[in-house]
């Protein structure tokens, strides 16, 4: 039992950024995700300072297509955050399946447009949008998870944070600069492999 | 099922009481009932509840101001999950709970409670990254959303020292994003505040700001130094039924005590730092001096 009050159902998953685990809220009686964070993450104080922070502002989004973030606990050793618990695939797992039909990419699209406009009315950028941290229940709803989470890239292990390039805008990924456009630029190729079943750009050499 | 019953002052910390289904309850302002609502518009003997199979009951035991449920006046009502139930006019929430959920409960408050005490593994030498971490704690364990350490002898002169999830560039009092009334009776009482659904509260409510702001509940805690409030820490939620209650108060005041040991570690950092810039820059020092200077830091 974590902090008195979660008991782990069962793990779902490995991230970048962690574990995932499907949980039982015994105060509440409803299911909710944990995301265990990587040990080689939170070596920082300061990177787990930022992440927290940038949590504080993800915490107030309130989006139907945003998943929502309860809480930041450290328990057992262990830095955990608590969100709402989805029951459905992620993107990743629908492009793999290729029976999206256009009318379901329409749909899927306009549903993260409506979440990232929400995003980017209160500033914040999700700087690592791709379809693995994108979930679909199994009401067709979509659902962006991760916000904030690119706050724990900044710290100084990050060489050992295997993450995919593909998606990250090019002046992001060489120079990190965030700006307006850099979810877009995440969606943008999103969009094109959910069209086309394939990435933009087949090659990108990384120093 | 057991229930919880949360009676939701405007302006102390909501408190929380558990029924059980073998007893029954009266509710009132007399020291001599099981309930104890202290509240001008509270009859003495007002309602009581109990569990008749299986099911809640509520009965209006003849009161001056009358008792609601969700508005409605009643003489006698069966109370449903998350019903709002008015006596006179206090607002309490009713909410049914498995003993199993009591039981998360009371060991959440435990954890809570335990992880808002100093320890060890919250102190860095950088006093800076300390405050930062206090601040988000003091968040996280309450469950409200942002907050802030704000420095200065007066409200007046007050300027942003940290924020957590608020906007703290060009922080000026007409258009801060907060509650400016709580920050002004800290100051003038020189004691914690603690306001829930704001609309309702005398004194913050004729502030059409923040009503605009749609705050439903927030905390302000003075900080001291030598007897004299150098400024206040502040945290609020827009989340929609938040409410602060006593165990929230107690880790409010454990955090906000870390916190002003922090700031005023700081204070004394800067003051020495002065000292030292003085001393360095003072042409009467010679080369010897100095060096014993910088052996002794």
């Amino acid at each position: 039992m974590l902090v008195g009050r979660f008991e782990i159902v069962s793990a779902q998953g490995r991230g970048q950024y962690g574990c995932v685990y499907k949980a039982l809220d015994t105060q509440l009686q409803t299911y909710i995700a944990i995301k265990v964070l990587n040990s080689a993450l939170h070596n920082s104080e300061q990177a787990i300072s930022s992440f927290k922070n940038e949590l504080l502002l993800v915490r107030q989004l309130s989006h139907p297509n945003i998943i929502r973030v309860h809480e930041y606990y450290f328990d057992r050793q262990l830095h955990f955050i608590t969100m709402d618990w989805i029951e459905g695939l992620t993107l990743e797992d629908k492009i793999a399946e290729k029976k999206l039909t256009s009318q379901e990419i329409i749909d899927i699209v306009k549903q993260l447009f409506a979440g990232l406009a929400c995003a980017d009315e209160v500033g914040i950028v999700h700087k690592d949008l791709k379809p693995d941290n994108i979930l679909i229940d199994t009401e067709s709803k979509v659902y962006i998870a991760d916000f904030g989470l690119a706050a724990l890239k900044n710290n100084d292990n990050s060489q050992s944070i295997i993450g995919t390039p593909y998606y990250a805008a090019p002046e992001y990924l060489l120079q990190g600069k965030v700006n307006k456009s850099t979810d877009l630029y995440s969606l943008g190729v999103i969009i094109y492999q959910l069209c086309c079943h394939s990435m933009p750009l087949r090659v990108i050499v990384l120093n | 099922m057991p229930a919880r019953i949360t009676v939701c002052y405007t302006n102390q910390p909501a408190v929380e009481s558990f029924l059980y289904e073998e007893s029954d309850y009266r509710i009132g302002r007399s020291k001599e009932c099981e309930l104890i609502l202290e509240h001008p518009t509270v009859s003495r003997q007002h309602a009581t509840v109990a569990n008749l199979n299986r099911v809640w009951q509520l009965n209006d035991e003849s009161s001056r101001n009358g008792t609601r449920v969700n508005g409605l006046a009643i003489s006698t009502s069966t109370l449903e999950d998350d019903a709002i139930i008015s006596i006179g006019k206090l607002d309490c929430l009713f909410e049914s709970k498995s003993t199993q959920q009591i039981q998360a409960i009371q060991n959440h408050n435990n954890w809570r409670l335990s992880a808002s005490k100093p320890g060890i593994k919250n102190i860095t030498v950088n006093l800076k990254q300390n405050l930062l971490s206090q601040l988000q704690n003091l968040i996280m364990l309450t469950g409200t959303q942002r907050g802030g350490v704000f420095l200065g002898n007066t409200l007046q002169s007050l300027s942003v020292c940290i924020t957590q999830g608020l906007s703290g560039k060009d922080f000026k009092l007409n258009n801060f994003e907060g509650s400016i009334g709580a920050i002004s009776q800290c100051y003038s009482k020189g004691e914690p505040i603690i306001a829930m659904d704001i609309t309702h509260h005398q004194l913050l409510s004729s502030r059409q700001s923040i009503e605009l702001k749609k705050i439903s509940a927030l905390a302000c805690i003075p900080l001291t130094y030598e007897g004299l409030i150098i400024g206040v820490i502040y945290t609020d939620s827009k989340m929609s039924g938040k409410v602060l209650t006593e165990l929230d108060l107690e880790i409010l005041t454990s955090i906000s005590l870390q916190i002003e040991t922090t700031v005023q570690a700081i204070l004394l950092q800067q003051s020495i730092e002065l000292l030292q810039s003085q001393l360095i820059n003072s042409s009467s020092f010679d080369g010897n001096d100095y060096n014993l200077f910088k052996l002794c830091h």
